[in-house]
């Protein structure tokens, strides 16, 4: 049993920490207001390429460091603690990026994983249709075989990056005739390709998501990733990086900081915070404390290829319902203030976008009624329903 | 470089003990315990000692069988998954540790071999409830060459049976400070009055008039509150979340069990999503409890200040240990209404686990009081 990192860690985690304070400056914090966590800026995604972090637990040859997943933990910490713009980075790197590692083609891993990795490529992740939500794999979207290239036509929605991204992956119906679980591909489709329109989606969190309409779009057979119509398990895999990567711990962490030090100025003023506050406040801090080690085991576990057993879906459910509760607690600290928007109120103005925000992480990547079923199912080894 | 799984001594540790406990203490021997004037059952806490546990966490040159807080995390979290009873946490953890820290090399020879193998059960006069240093309630000032000492202190654990008392008592006319006392119990002016709970093992009131006692039964020199205990009640506080957790995860497995078992409207009741949230919900308080205990007995083994860490354990530990037994209660419905069934027996228990050496609002008081930024500002 061993709570330490390496002195290679903890320089790793101290030149990250450096990084975001030099690169997300308050300028930057201010223009956030009103746009959400989804944003991306490319000119700091580009500098993060530079120092070799995007795709950085991938071997050298494809433009990675070989770092571990507990190595990912730390930068992922670091970087949501500071609240770096870059959307695109979970898309890219442990949606697309890590599906290609796992289940591509020698040739898409040798064509995408280092313009993944330099930061010049971009991804989205399109599974999500207006008929399939949590029973993704009712999905409709179709792909017909044409022999050397496939033909798609469909609709996906809440697609996060769409905008903003050079490549999606898509989930698409190859053979109809078949059951729902069998006969779905995963298609690699360029984003510029004729044939996709976009509809723009806001959101309550303040950022943009999609409806993604693809009309007849050519997509070469190289462009199909694993097994034909036997994608659904790769689409679980890829479910799988999304929900070890998305759980936010370093956010709510940096919340949690923020409020402490308004807490102490307002104390200081000569304007108590309630006590009843003060204790809510606690037992969240030390919820994040735990959510923040079992992030640490989940990581670990990866890198001793331990089996999940629903791990992740229980830190992403456990930092989904802080995100919530802390988000409350700010409001509740700050009183009416913190329903005001713009940089003249406290934290930045943050708390009401925060708490606008804090739902998202009760939905994307699985419903928590969707993370309480694998956690029953695959955690516990409870019987699936009728 | 973090590592979240036992070392091989630890895994055959719980294995050993996980084996022990299923043979030797079944849910029928929790209740048969309920039924002894101790609350626990001495012959069963004695055949510990064959497993070497009993001796955990007192070093080995005194007598102990030394080990790491981790270790007795392990020891600890097979017992509460057991709901082991037993005067361990009073006798050797706080005790022996108090003996060991304090104690003249005469009362070392004395008393702590004999605490480490079970033979002599040793009680604090300390109130169970009491998770941070402070008064007692008793108070002893010099007489002549000896003390005397006056007042009450309620909810001492493990003093029914036990063969000695080691008192804490506010030094008269120092500021504050304490000394501990070693005291027989059938020492002249201490009435001990049994306090029977709901979950079976009895605590005492200990009641001071004027109880003389010589000059060697003094431990130690007289401190400050904070220096007698030193990491003592954190240690103590880190290994009573430990027993939580395992009474928690254990609940917790009971309910999945049944839930796999029983079926109504044809098909088992696990197989609806109403019992598998509940249970899941319940898997993540347990799991939340895991990594925050066995963080805290690592940082006391760094020699790390854990008082924080020990706090945050036993906080979301006691939450962990109430909703799951309560869960587990509700997933057997009626059934886990009954005497004759399991479920009750950690719901009696887990609301003294929730209040013992620091409930949920002293802890939280506690972390309020001294919070630390979870990064450090620039």
């Amino acid at each position: 049993m061993d709570f330490s990192f390496t002195p290679e860690q903890e320089q790793f985690r101290q030149e990250v920490r450096a990084f975001c304070r030099a690169a997300v400056a308050d300028e930057q914090m201010r223009s956030l207001i009103g746009v959400g966590h989804e944003d991306h800026d490319p000119t700091l995604y580009h500098r993060i390429a530079e120092r070799g972090w995007i795709g950085m637990q991938w071997p050298r040859e494809y433009g990675g460091q070989e770092r571990s997943r507990v190595d990912m933990c730390i930068f992922y910490e670091e970087m949501n603690y500071a609240r770096a713009r870059i959307g695109r980075y979970t898309g890219s790197v442990v949606f697309v990026g890590e599906s290609i590692v796992t289940y591509g083609t020698a040739q898409q891993k040798a064509e995408f994983l280092p313009r993944i990795a330099r930061g010049e490529l971009t991804c989205c992740w399109g599974l999500t249709e207006p008929g399939s939500g949590s029973d993704a794999a009712a999905l409709q979207m179709r792909a017909v075989d044409k022999g050397d290239h496939f033909v798609v036509t469909g609709q996906k929605v809440f697609t996060s990056g769409a905008h903003l991204a050079d490549m999606g992956m898509f989930a698409v119906r190859t053979d109809p005739s078949a059951p729902k679980y069998h006969g779905i591909s995963l298609l690699l489709i360029d984003m510029n390709s004729p044939g996709i329109s976009l509809r723009p989606l806001h959101t309550l969190g303040g950022w943009r998501v999609n409806e993604t309409y693809l009309d007849e779009v050519v997509v070469p057979k190289e462009r199909l990733m694993g097994q034909q119509n036997e994608g659904w398990k790769h689409v679980l895999t890829t479910l799988g990086f999304e929900r070890s990567g998305i759980a936010s711990v370093g956010a709510v962490m940096r919340t949690a900081d923020d409020l402490a030090a308004y807490m102490a100025e307002r104390e200081a003023a000569g304007q108590p915070v309630a006590q009843a506050h003060k204790d809510r406040f606690a037992d969240l801090v030390a919820q994040l404390h735990a959510a923040r080690w079992m992030g640490y085991r989940v990581a670990w576990m990866q890198d001793q290829a331990l089996p999940d057993l629903a791990r992740s879906s229980m830190v992403k459910v456990l930092a989904s319902d802080l995100q919530l509760h802390m988000a409350n607690l700010v409001v509740d600290v700050l009183g009416l203030d913190g329903l005001v928007q713009g940089p003249e109120a406290p934290l930045d103005g943050l708390a009401e976008q925060l708490y606008r925000a804090a739902l998202f992480h009760h939905l994307g990547g699985g419903t928590m009624e969707m993370q309480l079923n694998a956690i029953a199912l695959q955690g516990l080894g409870l019987p699936r329903g009728a | 470089m973090v590592d979240f799984a036992l070392s091989e001594p630890q895994e055959m540790l719980r294995r050993t003990l996980r084996e022990f406990m299923q043979r030797e203490y079944p849910p029928t021997a929790v209740r048969a315990a309920e039924t002894t004037e101790r609350g626990y059952d001495l012959a069963i806490y004695q055949r510990l000692n064959d497993l070497g546990v009993l001796g955990l966490g007192l070093p080995e040159e005194v007598g102990g069988a030394g080990g790491s807080w981790v270790d007795l995390a392990v020891f600890y979290e097979e017992a509460g998954r057991a709901l082991l009873a037993s005067p361990h946490l009073s006798s050797v953890v706080l005790g022996g540790g108090l003996l060991a820290r304090h104690g003249s090399a005469a009362q070392q020879q004395a008393w702590l071999a004999d605490l480490a193998r079970g033979a002599r059960v040793l009680a604090v006069g300390w109130p169970l409830e009491g998770g941070e240093a402070g008064p007692s309630g008793i108070e002893a000032r010099r007489d002549g060459d000896g003390y005397v000492l006056r007042g009450e202190v309620a909810h001492v654990a493990g003093y029914v049976g036990a063969d000695g008392v080691l008192l804490v008592a506010e030094m008269a006319d120092t500021g504050g400070r304490q000394g501990l006392f070693l005291a027989a119990p059938d020492t002249p002016g201490l009435t001990g009055t049994r306090q029977p709970l709901m979950s079976g093992e009895p605590l005492a009131r200990l009641r001071l008039d004027d109880a003389r006692l010589d000059a060697a039964a003094a431990v130690g020199e007289a401190l400050a509150p904070a220096a007698l205990w030193g990491p003592l009640l954190d240690g103590a506080k880190v290994a009573l979340a430990a027993y939580a957790l395992g009474a928690a995860s254990a609940a917790v497995d009971m309910g999945v069990a049944y839930a796999k078992d029983r079926q109504q409207f044809g098909r088992p009741i696990g197989s609806f999503q109403a019992v598998q949230h509940r249970l899941a919900n319940l898997q993540i308080l347990v799991e939340q409890a895991r990594l925050l205990t066995y963080h805290a007995a690592w940082l006391l083994d760094q020699g790390a200040d854990a008082r924080r860490a020990a706090a945050m354990a036993k906080l979301r530990a006691s939450i962990a240990v109430r909703e799951a037994a309560t869960g587990n209660i509700l997933v057997h419905g009626g059934y886990g209404f009954m005497l004759e069934a399991d479920p009750q027996l950690y719901y009696r228990r887990a609301k003294l686990l929730e209040l013992a050496l620091g409930n949920p609002d002293a802890e939280r008081a506690l972390l309020a009081r001294e919070h630390q930024p979870l990064v450090a500002a620039q």
